[in-house]
């Protein structure tokens, strides 16, 4: 609650700074008539700035500053500006589709749910036991006998084929 | 930032909190009354007075107010409020705590 209420009376005196700073200004000087010697009194610019920093906005003041600075620069140079707005626009962009193009393909799974999604082969009963392909009746048999199973099943088959490699046609393999 | 070499840092706050126990003060009374009490012992500067003052009026230790001085000028008051008085308690209670502490250290180490 203590904080709170602080940051009231903070946000006040930044609301009426116009009317507080005049009020230090004011009563420094009746602090520095009432001393045998005024001058001991110091820099009342300077003071009054330290007596400010204690309601916590010097810092928005040194924002304000440091933007309107930097504004009045950059209008005086109109092709640095051009430039560094391309070269930023260049190197977000950049990492932009570089990284959309490595988290559509490496990062993200293909699909959806890809732990369910599971491959099917016969394998030869022979001792060194070879990955086989399924012939088509078996793969109809499977998709029949696992509806309970799977939601979905489809099978691929391989075709080589030959290709002109530039010194007429060479047939490889062809199926059937 | 307390740079008075006449006050050990971080009693600042506390010092103004206590003169302004008995009375309501404008700063220049402060800074008499902390010297006259401590016989000219402590002494504090303005470059650190008004930091500290305004300092309080944010924490809501203190209130201010303009009112007319006995030669006719104008002068702020600062007035202790409950949660100042609370805070000079707490304040002084922590101090003694360390000197205790550190006059124990002195003589027994």
């Amino acid at each position: 609650m203590a904080i709170i209420r602080e940051f009231i009376r903070r946000l006040g005196y930044l609301v009426r700074r116009r009317k507080m700073e005049d009020e230090l200004l004011r009563e420094m000087e009746a602090h520095r008539a009432l001393m045998e010697d005024p001058r001991a009194f110091g820099n009342t610019l300077r003071l009054r700035e330290e007596a400010r920093d204690a309601w916590g906005w010097n810092w928005l003041d040194d924002l304000v500053q440091d933007t309107r600075f930097a504004w009045r620069t950059l209008r005086h140079s109109p092709g640095f500006v051009v430039t560094a707005i391309v070269t930023l626009a260049l190197g977000i962009g950049v990492n932009i589709g570089m990284f959309t193009v490595v988290n559509g393909l490496l990062l993200r799974p293909l699909y959806e749910r890809p732990g369910q999604v599971v491959s099917i082969c016969g394998r030869s009963t022979a001792p060194d036991g070879g990955i086989r392909g399924i012939s088509y009746p078996n793969y109809l048999d499977l998709e029949a006998g696992t509806t309970s199973v799977f939601s979905n099943l489809a099978a691929s088959s391989t075709a080589f084929v030959g290709l002109d490699a530039g010194e007429g046609r060479v047939a490889q393999w062809r199926p059937e | 930032m307390p740079r008075d070499a006449g006050l050990p840092p971080g009693t600042l706050m506390m010092l103004v909190l206590r003169v302004l126990v008995r009375q309501p003060l404008h700063g220049y009374a402060i800074a008499q009354r902390i010297r006259q009490l401590s016989a000219d012992e402590l002494s504090v500067e303005e470059g650190s007075l008004y930091p500290a003052l305004q300092k309080l009026l944010v924490k809501g230790w203190v209130k201010a107010t303009w009112r007319e001085s006995d030669s006719g000028r104008q002068v702020r008051e600062y007035r202790l409020t409950a949660s100042g008085k609370q805070q000079l308690e707490a304040e002084i209670g922590e101090y003694r705590r360390m000197t205790g502490a550190i006059d124990v250290l002195l003589k027994e180490a």
